[in-house]
């Protein structure tokens, strides 16, 4: 065998090995990424905590898990906050108006990252008075779920990091947010 | 000297750090986790615990909404309820601690429960696996010269299971038999718990001979404190009529030689400002005819301004204050506020385009140039608007234990 069929041999051989590599890579990304309707219907009512990341991530990358997710969450919404046409996109809301919900952005006096976000539900629901409040941002490909503690005098209270993805997507006037 | 709360879990102490009057009527009280964003599952039940009606903290101690900042998580049960008063009341005669002793400092550790209607301390359960977790700590403490106490309801059954904690346990049937247990505010109070050396019911004591006896005893103990406490009153309130005298005094404005014992009272701000507020910011707005309101200290706030109408504005300071310092908020400015007599001029910008918030810290000992330049200096620093909160801990490094002062005033 001379040097230019030995280099040759060389050449196929690492393609093959780049090849089974990527299809290894292809499997591994599949397998993480698949998300099934259950799975969709167990992060929208946040039963599993444990996958909120990867649904998340799919529901952003994958277009038919968004609009799978969308289409769950215009069938099981008990309220909706549309965009907010009047807000200047430039500065934070402090308030947000949806169809029978408000929501309150207040400043913390000590902490200054901190925000107050207080929900208030007009005509509320059983489960708003005994379980938790799930609501859902929705904004482009970016979606977070938030969930606030059950209602006491007809509001609920969180407590949220300025800088943190949940305010950043209840503050903008360009989000839609879901009450179930 | 502070009081350091702690609230005695089955996972062990948890600190009370820090009470915040939030004082707005939109925003629930709550109980966040070491500062962070992250409330408690109890913040529901605290709010109800402070809430008028459902609760005791806003009858006893006034304010809308408080946030209360803990070392640790307490997941459920109401026996944070005794803790969380104390801690409420103490923090309303500026003693509570954060959560770190220091030299001098007292530590209460704390569980129970308590009756809102007749503010009875109720018994919880686990008392025994709670003493058992805290009681490393408490030897600590103990063996570092700190004074601890351990408060916890009256215990029927427990007493051989509560032998060994019996030195420094104290079981209170109310809130009243709590207080007499703190360290005293004021040298009046400080009277007042010297003279009670025994607990209130001392665990050697207990048992179902003596029962009987020992209730008589604490009856007879609760009466005296009782009339006690209605003398400390009675003394007070001939002080503050006292004080209210000279304050009047002072606005006669005749009476210089009164001003120079003025000073004796707590600190307050006198505001001299006019009847009515016009649009326009009209040079001569001081020129009419000025009212004279005095603004007392409520939760280390003064009550806000409104700049429109203020025209001079005089901070009274206590009596052996010999520098106030004054930082304002945005801007990150250290004014030392020069003294005219008796008080200490605040000058008020001519125009202002939002809200001045600032900070007045009244010293006993004035700080040297240098102090002030290194002070300066690392208020600069700080990331963000000058709070309590972020100061705080530049002036504790510094030494200065002041209370800092807080007032607004406001544009329209």
């Amino acid at each position: 065998m001379n040097s230019e069929q030995q280099s040759c041999n060389n050449s196929l051989a690492e393609q093959v090995y780049i090849a089974h590599q990527h299809q290894k890579q292809i499997h591994e990304t599949q397998n993480h990424s698949v998300v099934l309707f259950g799975d969709l219907f167990a992060y929208l009512f946040a039963k599993d905590k444990a996958n909120t990341l990867k649904i998340e991530l799919a529901i952003k990358q994958n277009l038919n898990t968004r609009k799978q997710y969308l289409m769950l969450l215009e069938q099981y919404q008990f309220a909706k906050s549309d965009y907010q046409a009047a807000a200047s996109s430039e500065h934070d809301l402090n308030e947000r108006f949806g169809e029978g919900f408000t929501l309150k952005f207040k400043a913390t006096k000590k902490h200054v990252d901190q925000i107050y976000v207080i929900l208030m539900i007009e005509h509320s629901a059983e489960h708003h008075q005994t379980d938790e409040i799930i609501l859902h941002c929705q904004l482009n490909e970016q979606v977070k779920r938030v969930q606030f503690p059950n209602l006491i005098d007809g509001r609920s209270q969180l407590i949220l990091e300025q800088e943190s993805p949940e305010y950043q997507l209840l503050s903008n006037a360009n989000a839609k947010i879901f009450l179930l | 000297m502070k009081c350091h709360v702690f609230i005695a879990t089955t996972q062990g102490l948890v600190a009370v750090q820090d009470i915040e009057l939030i004082d707005d009527p939109d925003v629930m009280s709550l109980v966040c986790l070491n500062g962070t964003a992250q409330s408690l599952n109890i913040s529901n039940a605290y709010h109800s615990f402070v809430k008028k009606g459902s609760g005791i903290i806003q009858k006893d101690f006034n304010g809308q909404s408080y946030r209360i900042d803990v070392s640790g998580s307490i997941d459920h049960g109401n026996s944070w309820q005794l803790g969380f008063y104390i801690a409420h009341f103490l923090e309303s005669i500026d003693l509570l601690g954060d959560g770190v002793p220091n030299e001098n400092d007292h530590v209460l550790c704390l569980t129970g429960e308590i009756n809102i209607k007749d503010k009875s301390v109720k018994n919880v359960a686990h008392i025994t696996t709670k003493l058992a977790l805290a009681q490393n700590q408490i030897l600590t403490w103990q063996n570092s010269g700190f004074d601890v106490k351990f408060l916890l309801p009256v215990q029927e059954k427990l007493t051989e299971e509560l032998e060994p904690y019996k030195p420094y346990c104290i079981q209170v049937a109310d809130l009243e038999q709590a207080k007499l247990n703190l360290p005293a505010a004021n040298k009046e109070v400080i009277k007042s718990t010297h003279l009670i050396k025994q607990p209130v019911i001392n665990l050697a004591k207990v048992s179902t001979q003596n029962y009987i006896a020992q209730n008589i005893k604490t009856l007879l103990l609760i009466v005296f404190s009782v009339l006690l406490l209605l003398f400390i009153i009675n003394l007070q309130t001939n002080l503050d009529k006292e004080s209210q005298q000279k304050v009047a005094l002072f606005e006669d404005g005749n009476h210089q030689e009164n001003q120079v014992n003025l000073a004796n009272v707590s600190p307050y701000l006198i505001a001299y400002v006019r009847e009515k507020t016009y649009l326009n910011t009209d040079e001569k707005k001081c020129a009419e005819p000025l009212s004279k309101n005095k603004l007392d200290l409520i939760n280390g706030r003064f009550k806000t301004l409104a700049h429109a109408k203020l025209c001079q504005l005089l901070f009274i300071a206590p009596e052996n204050t010999k520098q106030v310092l004054m930082f304002t908020r945005y801007k990150k400015e250290l004014i030392n506020l020069k003294p005219e007599k008796n008080n200490w001029p605040i000058t008020i910008p001519s125009n202002l385009n939002n809200d001045l918030y600032y900070l007045l810290l009244p010293l006993s000992t004035a700080l040297t140039d240098a102090q002030i330049v290194a002070l300066n200096y690392e208020i600069k620093q700080i990331k963000g608007p000058i709070t309590v909160a972020s100061i705080s801990p530049i002036l504790k490094r510094l030494s200065i234990n002041t209370r800092l002062l807080q007032h607004k005033i406001m544009t329209f």
